[in-house]
């Protein structure tokens, strides 16, 4: 009795070993195919990335503008003075104009001054990315 | 038997017991693997956060020839699909090694046509490999990176330790399929990402700058060029474009930014068709800071500052011009000949006179003008420390016409770089300030990190910086400079025109032709300078336009309003010319997109123009001229 215990006792020791052996392969399998589709992602991400930065170079915009849209540069600029009084904001910043066309505030246009840093142009939270696109195991 | 069989159970016990680690090495060999994780190059940026170069990982093709079982037949599959021979392929095939790259850096959709042939002993990788979105955009600022991720000049070169990452390891237990093993032994150190590099420059004003300064090479025949934009109060670089024409060492099959040039048939016509003439290609390197030439005429601002700092003279100052000046036994010319004149400061500017400006170095004398060019930047690298930037040159021995020859800015060399900043320091105010390309860092956690402002320094006077402007003002209003003019901004500037060194003298009919300014005058947002060289053309023909164009450009994508006129400085008489003088020297072609004012400038009918062409107005006889 107590032989057929220990035989019985140890099989099932055996047969939860075997059972283990399987379920941890079958998560390494799964854990293999998950750790390829983050690297698939992460380089469809990156080549995404490379394709909107060819995109939105200048050369391409020209060529886009210019050969889909039909664009032209136009022969000479017009500046339009506004009406004494009124105050122009820019997407940059304030500018303030008299009626002559003067500028008496010329503060905030786009030029980047000392001491910023500017991320890359459509990844505002790329401090996240950038971590999360190192290389992993 | 009984002893045999004694042996073998003893040698078991061993194998298994005490002798166990020697095998046991040898197994974890075998399924133990080491991986390499590769940090990530870090990108580099424009000022608005445009990527101008980018490292993208892709797969490379590698073989193990040990596994491969049928050399031909898979040389015969891979060879098409990598774009080799099928001899290539089978030679790396039946290599000994026990790794072979086959492709590097291959695209995806080749990735997966080599995947989908699941050939045995055929393996993939990722390594990165670098690209540059924009092309060869301001490639010569930026630099390259080879295949095996070297770089090779430019800023990918000074910067390549901050920019290349820290590899990281993989240590783990696989089998013979490369997959882990399960449970077994996993050790990972991760990779740390290469800091992104954040320029100054603005990749829009680097491509308008580029193409203005192709159709200028082009228009002028010269053999090269450079066109630099800077943020007058930071002294950020905006834009910096060195092109070249094809020639030896310098293939026209390199591929370039494509260049819309005008036909030659289609005129006064706003429509662009890229013409089959040769165009400039990007430099092989950043000529605006590792290229030397005599500036010419443009040194004449640091000539006469210096000498209005010093009080040696005051602009109302009337000088006696003759045709000829003896200096030290040699006669000075001016560009053009002229009875004898009675020209105030402002008139010598805006003339452009190598007389007037000698006798003004002669009040100024040797030691005041050297002080006045080492503090205008002169002679010293900026603190930009591009790779190979010179410091330009200075007389080593000063003859008795040296003074006058520096003064004018001949027998010095300096980059363009260092020209800019002089002329930034007067749109400052006086105040020196030290260009800027990089403005900082990203690190790999995504901190930003600005570059330190290097402090400016005062070079002249606010009083005598306004009194210039007011002169270089004249000069664009009346004098040499107009085709720089932009109405309704205010221009600011001065042309050069310095002739090329050949063997010891100077190369007949070929000029450096330059100019430099900043716009609005008023309140300077932008110093600009744009050197042509080795053209026929002088400075007012080839390069003021492009100045115009480049700076109309940048006021209008920086909205930069145009300010009303201040009145001239106090004490600075305006000039008493009455029409341009330099500007229609050189019969040119029209360039697209002037002001009116400034194309006309530009062109000389061949019927009316009775000035002698640039080879020949100069007398060349003792001491070549400088022209405005």
């Amino acid at each position: 009795m107590l032989l057929i215990g220990g035989i019985g006792a140890a099989l099932a020791v055996m047969f939860a070993l075997v059972y283990l052996h399987v379920v941890l392969a079958q998560r390494q399998i799964e854990l293999d195919r998950m750790s390829s589709a983050a690297v698939a992602r992460q380089n469809q991400y990156q080549a995404l990335r490379l394709k909107v930065a060819q995109l939105e170079s200048p050369q391409q915009i020209i060529t886009t503008a210019e050969g889909k849209l039909g664009m032209r540069q136009p022969a000479s600029a017009t500046y339009v003075s506004p009406p004494a009084g009124s105050t122009a904001v820019s997407n940059s910043g304030a500018s303030t104009t008299s009626a002559k066309g003067s500028s008496t505030s010329t503060a905030g246009h786009p030029i980047s001054s000392p001491g910023t840093v500017v991320a890359p142009a459509g990844d505002a939270d790329w401090p996240r990315i950038k971590a999360a696109l190192a290389g992993g195991p | 038997m009984i002893m045999a069989f004694g042996a073998i159970v003893a040698r078991v016990f061993w194998i298994q017991g005490p002798g166990s680690g020697r095998y046991l090495a040898v197994g974890q060999s075998e399924w133990t693997h080491t991986v390499t994780l590769a940090g990530m190059r870090g990108s580099i940026l424009d000022a608005n956060g445009n990527e101008l170069a980018m490292s993208i990982p892709q797969t490379t093709i590698y073989a193990d020839p040990h596994q491969v079982s049928d050399p031909k037949g898979e040389a015969a599959q891979l060879a098409p699909i990598l774009g080799q021979t099928v001899p290539a392929m089978l030679s790396k095939l039946t290599e000994g090694a026990g790794f072979v790259y086959l492709a590097r850096t291959v695209g995806d959709a080749t990735a997966a046509k080599v995947a989908k042939l699941n050939l045995a002993g055929i393996y993939s990788l990722q390594e990165p490999k670098r690209f540059y979105p924009a092309g060869q955009l301001a490639q010569p600022i930026i630099g390259l990176v080879g295949a095996d991720g070297n770089a090779l000049g430019g800023l990918e070169s000074k910067y390549n330790s901050i920019l290349q990452g820290q590899p990281g390891k993989l240590i783990e237990q696989t089998d013979p399929q490369g997959r882990q093993l399960p449970g077994g032994l996993q050790q990972y150190q991760a990779p740390v990402s290469g800091q992104d590099l954040v320029l100054t420059i603005h990749d829009s004003l680097q491509y308008d700058a580029e193409q203005a300064l192709a159709r200028a090479i082009v228009a002028a025949q010269a053999k090269s060029g450079i066109a630099l934009l800077m943020d007058t109060k930071t002294g950020d670089i905006l834009a910096d474009a060195n092109l070249t024409m094809p020639g030896p060492g310098i293939p026209s099959t390199t591929p370039s930014v494509p260049i819309n040039i005008p036909a030659p048939s289609t005129g006064s016509s706003p429509a662009q068709t890229p013409t089959s003439q040769p165009q400039p290609v990007e430099a092989p390197s950043a000529s605006s800071f590792t290229q030397v030439y005599e500036p010419g005429s443009v040194n004449k601002l640091i000539t006469i500052s210096a000498a209005l700092q010093e009080g040696v003279i005051k602009p109302s100052d009337v000088f006696t011009i003759p045709n000829g000046y003896p200096v030290a036994g040699t006669i000075l010319h001016d560009a053009e000949p002229h009875p004898t004149e009675h020209w105030t400061v402002t008139d010598i500017l805006a003339n452009s006179s190598n007389i007037g400006t000698a006798q003004i170095a002669q009040r100024l004398g040797k030691t005041d003008l050297l002080k006045y060019i080492a503090d205008y930047g002169e002679g010293q690298k900026t603190a930009i420390g591009f790779p190979g930037e010179s410091r330009g040159l200075l007389p080593t021995y000063w003859s008795g016409t040296t003074l006058a020859d520096v003064a004018f800015g001949q027998g010095i060399a300096v980059t363009a770089i260092q020209m800019l900043a002089a002329y930034n320091a007067i749109a400052n105010g006086g105040v020196y300030v030290a260009p800027r390309l990089v403005a900082g860092t990203i690190d790999s956690k995504g901190v930003e990190h600005p570059t330190p402002v290097v402090p400016g320094h005062r070079v002249v006077s606010k009083t005598v910086a306004a009194q210039m402007t007011t002169m270089l003002d004249e000069v664009v209003r009346v004098g040499t400079g107009t085709a720089a003019s932009l109405t309704p901004y205010t221009v600011a500037g001065k042309t050069g025109t310095a002739q090329v060194p050949l063997n010891g003298g100077y190369e007949i009919g070929h000029f450096v032709a330059s100019f430099a300014g900043f716009v609005p005058s008023e309140d300077p947002a932008i110093t600009a300078m744009v050197v042509i060289n080795d053209t026929p053309d002088y400075g007012a023909a080839a390069s003021a336009p492009t100045f115009a164009t480049i700076a109309r450009d940048a006021l209008q994508e920086l909205k930069i309003p145009p300010l009303a006129p201040l009145p001239p400085a106090p004490g600075v008489p305006l000039s008493t010319n009455q029409a341009a003088t330099g500007a229609g020297e050189v019969a040119g072609t029209p360039l697209p997109g002037l002001s009116a004012a400034a194309t006309a400038a530009a062109v000389v009918p061949p019927s009316t123009s009775t000035l002698p062409s640039p080879s020949t107005s100069s007398n060349l006889a003792a001491t070549p001229s400088q022209a405005g």
